[in-house]
């Protein structure tokens, strides 16, 4: 009894050490994020105005939803601007910065120095530093609209043809995006399992066959990692076009009412967590899935070979068995030899 | 025989048993690093290069990458228009002593910045580091909840909570802050304290003092993973000599990760200086920040130009020294990655954001 006293003091020391740690923290998320979040949903169902008394609140229903969709003419093509932007830069970042960790990752010389050269965006990358450099034309080094094939797709379908040329005609800042991503590919890389190629290897796989099976499943959780982040960052980032109406309609938002605002970045966050919730769903992590399977396969194989093994055994003692038999009849046969004979005698 | 041998020889070297192990895949591999390369820093050679071309180069069809002559004409427009360096060094040769004076008054934009950003920075990892020692070295209540609470205010977006936090700030305004205005009015006091709180770093340091800075939940994961690799025998021993838990964190967590704090500072520094959005919203039009400044550029240029928006300023401004602007903007940043850019590397590998 004593003991269990002790342990549960001992526990509740922990927990107040914990939370006094954690202190800042907690009522920072709770102040500044999670009541923000839920306050947000409430705002959009209001017309809310600051005046000299303070704030006042107007219940309006859905009419603010009304007006961002219905009423105002430049919100719904920056939607769509928005998800065409995260649709084509999220599988190009995630392909590029793939392609360049594996490429950084062979045997080579001066990978610390295209390390290097490859992250440095990171550090310089923000907004007026990129609409500088793309108002000077300094980011463009790739015209594809003079390509044949360019102008076979456009031919073909121009909304393919529009979403292709805004990956080459943002080339760089795409490639500026995939600072982060190539380190967590070539740490995800490293951390692999090196006994997984060799076994590969031994079987007669080849490179291709080793990348396609191997390497890419195994960089799956990695892989959602950088999805998401890139979901993310991309969504905050000046140059996407939703950005700028954002943040002025936060800005300026005594015109039309904090509550019109708060619908606007309502539905551009329902979209963003739509996107995370997409890359969850496609690059979710079911390796644990297929290793229980395995496991339980290799479990019944085991089972099914000790049936067997103990079959074999069985069959063992049966002839020890007939062996026996056959020894014990011919003994008898002997014996009643031998009685016969004493018999006879 | 042997002819048949050589030739197995020179395939095995030019294509190799693995795929990038002959020359030929070597050859590949290297021509596309450098490809991509070139890539990535054109941008940067072509910002730099630009920054020294004058007028007539801009011009001139024969002048690409290099200038005519070498000189800083443009960094002089782009330090005026930014206001980088103290504006009271601008008249030195007349009056060498007010001058002097003068930079303690208005330190320019740049030292305001660095300044600001270095203070955020500062609290950021101070409780990114306190936050990532509680989820590493303790059992606790909610536990699991809490670290998924972590990593949920990484991805819901930032303005999704940004309206209620900038009423917050303006019910603390009228209801706390001007009456302490009014309270103090008279006194010394008054001079130190602005009547705002927009305007000032107040919105942003306080944001940051509860850990929600800008990428706060990837600095605390940082602070965590490190954590978590020190033995905790270590921290056993020194409480069964009788440390308290805040000794414990204070002499040897902190003092064992001095070089993860480094990083951790570097990392909240190069995002809060660009953390544009923050400072658009809490800390509106006068922020020193240069990377704000920078996003203004044009309109200032013209209204310094002296002439009507549209005609004669505007048409006066050339790429050259928007290059040069931006190029001032992003060298501070520039200078840290290349003095410790390992650091910021292994930043990103100590995440453990794989794998988990």
């Amino acid at each position: 009894m004593k003991k269990k006293k002790k342990a549960s003091k001992l526990t509740r020391s922990s927990n107040k050490a914990a939370y006094m740690f954690l202190l800042p923290w907690l009522i920072g998320f709770i102040l500044f994020v999670a009541y923000p979040f839920f306050y947000t949903i409430y705002l959009s169902l209001f017309y809310v105005v600051r005046d000299v008394t303070g704030w006042t609140y107007e219940w309006i229903g859905l009419g603010n939803y009304e007006m961002a969709f219905f009423r105002n003419t430049t919100f719904n093509p920056l939607i769509l601007d928005f998800v065409i932007v995260e649709l084509t830069y999220v599988p190009a970042i995630l392909v590029l910065s793939l392609i360049l960790s594996l490429l950084l990752n062979t045997n080579i010389k001066f990978r610390a120095g295209f390390r290097m050269i490859y992250f440095f965006p990171v550090v310089v990358l923000s907004g007026p530093v990129m609409t500088q450099l793309i108002n000077s034309d300094s980011t463009t080094n790739i015209d594809v609209t003079e390509i044949i094939v360019f102008r076979m797709i456009e031919n073909f379908s121009p909304f393919l043809a529009d979403m292709i040329g805004g990956i080459f005609n943002n080339f760089t800042l795409i490639l500026w995006f995939t600072g982060i991503p190539i380190i967590l590919f070539m740490n995800g890389l490293q951390k692999m399992n090196s006994q997984l190629y060799e076994a590969a290897q031994i079987d007669g796989a080849n490179s291709w066959q080793i990348l396609w099976k191997i390497t890419l499943p195994n960089l799956k959780s990695t892989a959602l990692v950088v999805a998401i982040f890139s979901v993310v960052q991309i969504a905050i980032f000046q140059v996407n076009p939703i950005y700028t109406f954002v943040v002025d309609t936060i800005t300026s938002n005594y015109v039309k009412g904090l509550g019109f605002a708060g619908a606007i970045v309502l539905i551009y966050s329902v979209i963003v967590l739509i996107f995370v919730g997409i890359v969850f769903i496609l690059l979710r992590d079911r390796d644990k899935v297929i290793y229980e399977e395995s496991l339980r396969e290799r479990k019944e194989r085991m089972r099914l070979k000790m049936i067997k093994l103990q079959q074999q055994r069985n069959q063992k003692s049966l002839s020890e068995q007939v062996k026996d038999f056959f020894k014990k009849t011919i003994d008898k046969l002997k014996k009643k030899e031998v009685s016969q004979d004493d018999q006879q005698a | 025989m042997t002819s048949k041998l050589n030739i197995e020889k020179i395939k095995k070297i030019v294509v190799g048993h693995k795929a990038t192990s002959g020359v030929l895949g070597k050859i590949v591999v290297y021509a596309l690093l450098i490809g991509v390369s070139y890539i990535f820093l054109y941008p940067l050679i072509r910002m730099i290069s630009m920054s020294f071309l004058t007028q007539s180069d801009l011009i001139n069809p024969e002048v690409d990458w290099i200038p005519t002559k070498l000189s800083f004409a443009n960094y002089a427009v782009a330090n005026r228009v930014l206001q980088l360096l103290p504006p009271s060094l601008a008249n030195f040769s007349e009056n060498a002593f007010t001058a002097i004076l003068g930079i303690f008054k208005d330190g320019g934009n740049m030292w305001k910045s660095i300044k600001n950003t270095a203070i955020l920075a500062i609290i950021q990892t101070a409780i990114a580091a306190l936050t990532g020692f509680a989820f590493a070295r303790y059992e606790f209540k909610f536990k699991k909840f809490w670290f998924a609470m972590v990593l949920l205010s990484f991805v819901i977006p930032l303005p999704m909570v940004t309206i209620p936090r900038v009423m917050m700030f303006f019910d603390l305004q009228d209801s706390v802050w001007l009456p302490f205005i009014e309270l103090i009015q008279g006194t010394f006091l008054e001079s130190i304290f602005k009547p705002r709180l927009f305007n000032t770093l107040f919105p942003q340091a306080t944001l940051t003092l509860f850990g929600q800075g800008i990428n706060g939940a990837i600095l605390v994961l940082i602070f965590f993973n490190f954590f978590k690799m020190i033995p905790i025998s270590l921290d056993e021993a020194a409480r069964i000599d009788g440390a308290t838990s805040t000794q414990v964190f204070w002499h040897i967590y902190v003092k064992l990760v001095i070089p993860i704090i480094i990083t951790v500072f570097l990392f909240s520094f190069v995002w809060n200086w660009n953390d544009v959005y923050s400072s658009r919203i809490y800390f509106w039009d006068k922020n020193p920040l240069i990377t704000m400044r920078l996003g203004a550029f044009d309109s200032q240029f013209s209204d310094m130009a002296g002439t009507i928006p549209g005609t004669g300023g505007e048409a006066r401004l050339n790429e050259a020294y928007r290059m040069a602007a931006t190029f001032l903007s992003i060298l501070p940043l520039l200078i840290m990655y290349v003095l410790a850019q390992r650091k910021f590397i292994e930043g990103i590998e100590r995440t453990g954001m794989t794998g988990e």
